[in-house]
């Protein structure tokens, strides 16, 4: 079998403890997704940006085979310094993807999402449900085949999140796309069919995990 | 009441002479950093531009460089020239008037190549620059990080060290290097200028100002210049890049990118004084 083999897993997480002392395993197969449950502040969100490499492990291993990841963060995460359309022109650009395709490709994708009004502004100023649905606009335009999500649902209004849920399902049925995300509501976890990791039991704090990385 | 003491109880004497001691004692460390960074964002930044396909990259960092060297070595303009009057200014009346005094007008040329030229042109230009774009970097990449941004390019393929910091390490060393060319000259036109009011004639000036830039000194401008703009650029992102996420912080590691940045500037211009005869 070689690294690019669809049936090894996508994702691969071996005995990171955070210092509470739990010990997170599990593996991410192609198509599937895994929801990191915890109430607010229990250190999911940490344990996320470990599991996609933003964060070093203070111990065990995180090993991927994604071709191309995305990630769609719960605030923030866009570039306030230029406009809703370079937000997703940019990594394509950077994936070596010709500047007229990349626009028109971030083009559809805002239309598709009825945000096209938005593409020449900044995010500064811009509601929170569309700053949210923006960072999906980018993992879209970017067709990324493993998508890491903190509480995907939490900004937007009910239908939207229903919309936002089908596509996702959408991408894991059909683009065989694998799915990590953090909620603190187990409803989310079914509605995109998702196995359940439980982080932090009792004792797990978001201090926990910032230790554990050493800061 | 405002204590004085220092750690432990130190009285204001000692704790004033340890946080000066260790002032001192942290500048190696700090010209470490910006020796290590600049390498690290190098190598980066090439290995990006190395990659099949880098085309678009190149593209997207041309632009976001040429936006930095527009801030920091056109926009910033007025403000050298102005500066540089005001010394121009100050150098012809008090140099001038002292050099007559003494009988040594025709040596004016050479001071001013050396005051000028040598030393106050990159110092002041890149104190200007430590201040206005130094403090800029590294509170634009404070705010980035607080607004997770930097981990949005990371997450997304998007080395921050190369899309953040190469165009600001060049933009940077390049602005700085334009600000201090201008600053020379504006200084040079000041004082061609103030020659009129002061009934100073023209061409034997001109001549002791001609005969006395040698181009070594030219070159010593510009070698300074573009190495106080890279101290600049790579003090203030050592700050920027490697804070936490504490945002009561800010404003402290704000000051401190940029106290950094002068602390690293006269360091160098101390060696060049030493080193360079």
């Amino acid at each position: 079998m070689t690294e690019t083999d669809p049936e090894l897993p996508v994702l691969d997480v071996a005995g990171l403890v955070d210092s509470g002392g739990q010990t997170y395993t599990f593996s991410l197969a192609r198509g599937e997704a895994v929801a990191l449950l915890a109430p607010g502040g229990s250190g999911k969100r940490w344990l996320l940006r470990v599991v996609a490499g933003l964060r070093s492990p203070g111990s065990g291993s995180v090993r991927s085979r994604a071709e191309r990841s995305a990630y769609v963060f719960s605030s923030g995460g866009l570039l306030s310094n230029v406009s809703v359309l370079e937000n997703l022109v940019l990594p394509l650009r950077f994936c070596g993807v010709p500047l007229r395709e990349a626009r028109s490709r971030a083009m559809d994708v805002l239309t598709g999402l009825g945000l096209v009004e938005l593409a020449e502004l900044r995010p500064p100023g811009l509601a929170a449900d569309a700053l949210h649905l923006i960072q999906f606009g980018r993992a879209m335009a970017l067709r990324a085949d493993l998508l890491f999500l903190e509480e995907p649902f939490r900004y937007l209004p009910a239908a939207t999140a229903d919309e936002v849920a089908a596509w996702l399902r959408d991408e894991l049925e059909r683009r065989r796309v694998s799915v990590v995300l953090t909620t603190p509501d187990p409803h989310d976890a079914e509605r995109l069919g998702a196995r359940v990791v439980r982080v932090g039991g009792e004792g797990g704090t978001a201090r926990a995990f910032a230790a554990a990385e050493g800061r | 009441m405002v204590s004085l003491s220092g750690r432990g109880g130190e009285s204001g004497a000692v704790g004033f002479a340890r946080s000066v001691g260790d002032a001192v004692w942290s500048t190696p460390g700090v010209v470490g950093t910006v020796v290590l960074l600049v390498g690290d964002v190098c190598g980066r930044g090439l290995r990006v531009l190395a990659r099949p396909r880098a085309s678009g990259a190149r593209a997207v960092l041309l632009r976001v460089t040429i936006d930095q060297i527009y801030f920091t070595g056109v926009e910033a303009v007025p403000i050298v020239a102005g500066l540089a009057t005001l010394v121009g200014v100050t150098t012809i009346g008090v140099g001038f008037r002292t050099l007559t005094v003494l009988g040594a007008e025709g040596s004016f040329g050479t001071v001013l190549d050396k005051l000028i030229l040598v030393e106050l042109a990159p110092l002041l230009t890149a104190v200007i620059v430590a201040a206005r774009s130094g403090s800029a970097v590294c509170t634009e990449l404070l705010a980035m990080r607080l607004n997770d941004e930097l981990d949005a390019l990371a997450a997304h393929g998007v080395d921050p060290w190369v899309y953040v910091g190469l165009p600001r390490l060049i933009g940077i060393t390049v602005g700085t290097a334009c600000l201090t060319t201008v600053f020379a000259l504006a200084t040079y036109a000041v004082t061609l200028v103030s020659t009129i009011p002061l009934g100073i004639a023209l061409p034997p000036f001109l001549a002791s100002l001609a005969g006395a830039i040698e181009p070594q000194d030219v070159v010593l401008l510009w070698t300074k210049a573009l190495l106080f703009g890279l101290a600049v650029a790579a003090t203030t992102m050592a700050r920027g890049f490697r804070w936490g996420h504490d945002s009561s912080d800010l404003p402290r590691m704000a000051t401190r990118g940029a106290m950094d940045a002068l602390i690293t500037i006269f360091l160098i211009d101390a060696v060049f004084a030493v080193l360079v005869r």
